[in-house]
């Protein structure tokens, strides 16, 4: 299924939250879209599954709008921290009742399994919940409910570190079994690089950027040595940060180095090592005029 | 994975009955039914209980018997019940319902569904309930007079009465899911919809006779009251607030909780 999103603008009165946004995901694919806190990850999943309508622009499923079309509608799922479930004061097996009669490829069975896995309590109402057992109720809504488009805003952040690496090894055993696009809306990208074959950044309600996760990871090296050195190597080319350490440099440049870069800068003395997925987002949010 | 294929191309109808909420609902409409009828026994046992009592201490004790309706009396409380469970159903489910793949149209549709159905229901119920005193008060020698400020004149007049409790609580679940939907779009909208919800539910149940519990604005009405004249102005005040309710669904964001 191919998603389009074209030219998205949507503002709360004075905020401008999303501002001309375009972004193209050819699935079966799993995609992170990350952003800093208020950057406007959850403002653009909601425009993409209808949860709200944008200022401007369209998003569209197949060559088809989303807003208000039954049958796109049907097809995505997008999980939040709250769960959007009718009654907050519902039990699990009352939530799955509802999801069964109103997702069309909702799995009973694998719904039973991950909830025994994730440990969810049965007879405990949804917000008498810890944090991390509400989020797990949303991931097996997300999972059971086996929509070909599913995003998770942040939907998992409030599981423990076992819970969420349990949620990562399911997320692949399912796409690998049941090939599908999944949507991971993150700030914790270190934990779930991993996983991501492309990546979306969002900044300040603007698409940074959009590309595979390992071209991405290519792009971004942090070169170390002697501060001149450093500096008259990485002349000419696009730095997004420098530490120093006494007289050691270390300069992050973006857009990677070719062969001969390579051996010029070992003959230099240099070392050169490839970003961290986390690392470079950090240089990258925080220097907003390196775009594409 | 295959292609998307339009709805409007295919013709088909996307929206449905809701029934699991209205099974949902409807037992406890039954639940709250049954209690009722308990109560009518229970409460004129206790007004008997104490005109016997009363009896003791020189009372007359005709004038504490059971002289009127109690049904009538216990089943104004099925205005509020419909109107806020309408509210609850616009408040709760619709918002989870479109987060779950529903369009607002449909969801919208099938609210409607909801509210005339459970209106329809406790319309049945309302008259069976009539149905069940005359039994009860045959039995215990009680007397239920005669109605009120009603369009009915007869506690017997079952199809009237159905017809009366429909036309009303339609226009009440139409308020209420007003009412609800308002207070999900904003606190100021909600408070603002609860008094346009009253004047329209006040004015056109008293005018009309249709009283529910604004019994005190049909007194100020001097007119003829006509059964068929009464159902079309409710059905029309139901049409009006559930515009306003579409007005509110139409383009509805879903909050983060």
């Amino acid at each position: 299924m191919k998603i389009e999103v074209q030219d998205v603008s949507l503002a709360y009165g004075e905020t401008q939250a999303l501002d001309s946004v375009r972004a193209s995901i050819d699935g079966p694919r799993i995609v992170g879209l990350l952003g800093r806190n208020g950057s406007g990850k959850s403002s653009l999943l909601s425009v993409m599954a209808a949860f709200r309508p944008a200022d401007s622009g369209t998003v569209t499923y197949d060559g088809q709008p989303v807003w208000e079309n039954p049958v796109v509608a049907s097809q995505i799922a997008l999980i939040r921290e709250g769960g959007d479930v009718h009654g907050e004061d519902e039990k699990l097996d009352e939530i799955f009742r509802y999801a069964a009669w109103l997702r069309p490829n909702w799995n009973a069975s694998m719904a039973e399994e991950l909830a025994e896995a994730f440990r969810i309590p049965r007879k405990t109402n949804l917000d008498k919940m810890s944090r991390g057992q509400r989020s797990a109720v949303g991931v097996v809504l997300g999972l059971a409910t086996q929509a070909p488009v599913t995003m998770f805003d942040e939907t998992y952040l409030g599981m423990d570190a076992p819970a969420r690496v349990l949620f990562y090894d399911l997320l692949l055993k399912e796409y690998m079994e049941r090939p599908r696009t999944f949507i991971l809306s993150t700030h914790l990208i270190e934990e779930v690089s991993r996983i991501l074959e492309d990546v979306i950044i969002i900044h300040e309600g603007e698409v940074l950027m959009q590309t595979a996760t390992d071209d991405l990871l290519g792009q971004g090296v942090a070169m170390t040595g002697p501060a001149d050195r450093v500096d008259s190597f990485v002349q000419g080319m696009n730095v997004i940060g420098t530490r120093d350490l006494g007289r050691t440099r270390s300069t992050t440049i973006f857009g990677g180095l070719s062969a001969s870069q390579r051996i010029e800068a070992r003959e230099l003395g240099l070392e050169f090592t490839p970003l961290e997925l986390q690392d470079l987002f950090v240089h990258l949010t925080t220097q907003k005029e390196v775009r594409r | 994975m295959s292609a998307i294929t339009s709805s409007s191309a295919t013709g088909t109808r996307t929206w449905r009955v809701p029934r699991l909420p209205l099974r949902d609902w409807i037992f406890i409409t039954l639940c709250g039914w049954g209690v009722m009828l308990l109560g009518v026994v229970l409460v004129g046992n206790l007004i008997d209980h104490w005109a016997w009592i009363a009896g003791l201490f020189g009372r007359d004790v005709n004038d504490i018997s059971v002289t009127s309706s109690i049904w009538g009396m216990m089943s104004g409380v099925t205005v509020w019940f419909v109107g806020f469970v309408t509210g609850y159903y616009l408040h709760y489910y619709l918002p989870a319902f479109i987060a779950n793949g529903r369009t607002r149209r449909d969801t919208a549709i099938e609210a409607g569904i909801f509210g005339g159905v459970l209106a329809a229901v406790a319309s049945v119920l309302v008259t069976v309930g009539f149905v069940y005193e005359r039994v009860v008060y045959a039995i215990a020698g009680w007397q239920r007079g005669t109605p009120g400020d009603t369009l009915y004149q007869d506690y017997d007049d079952y199809g009237q009465i159905l017809l009366v409790s429909i036309a009303g609580l339609l226009m009440w679940a139409a308020g209420g899911a007003m009412i609800g939907s308002s207070f999900y779009r904003s606190n100021e909208r909600g408070l603002l919809s609860v008094a346009i919800a009253f004047a329209a539910v006040g004015l056109v149940g008293g005018a009309s006779g249709l009283a529910g519990p604004f019994a005190f604005v049909a007194r100020q009405f001097e007119v003829d009251r006509n059964l068929l004249v009464s159902f079309v102005a409710a059905l029309m005040a139901t049409v009006v607030l559930a515009g306003v309710t579409w007005w509110n669904v139409r383009k509805l964001p879903l909050r983060n909780k």
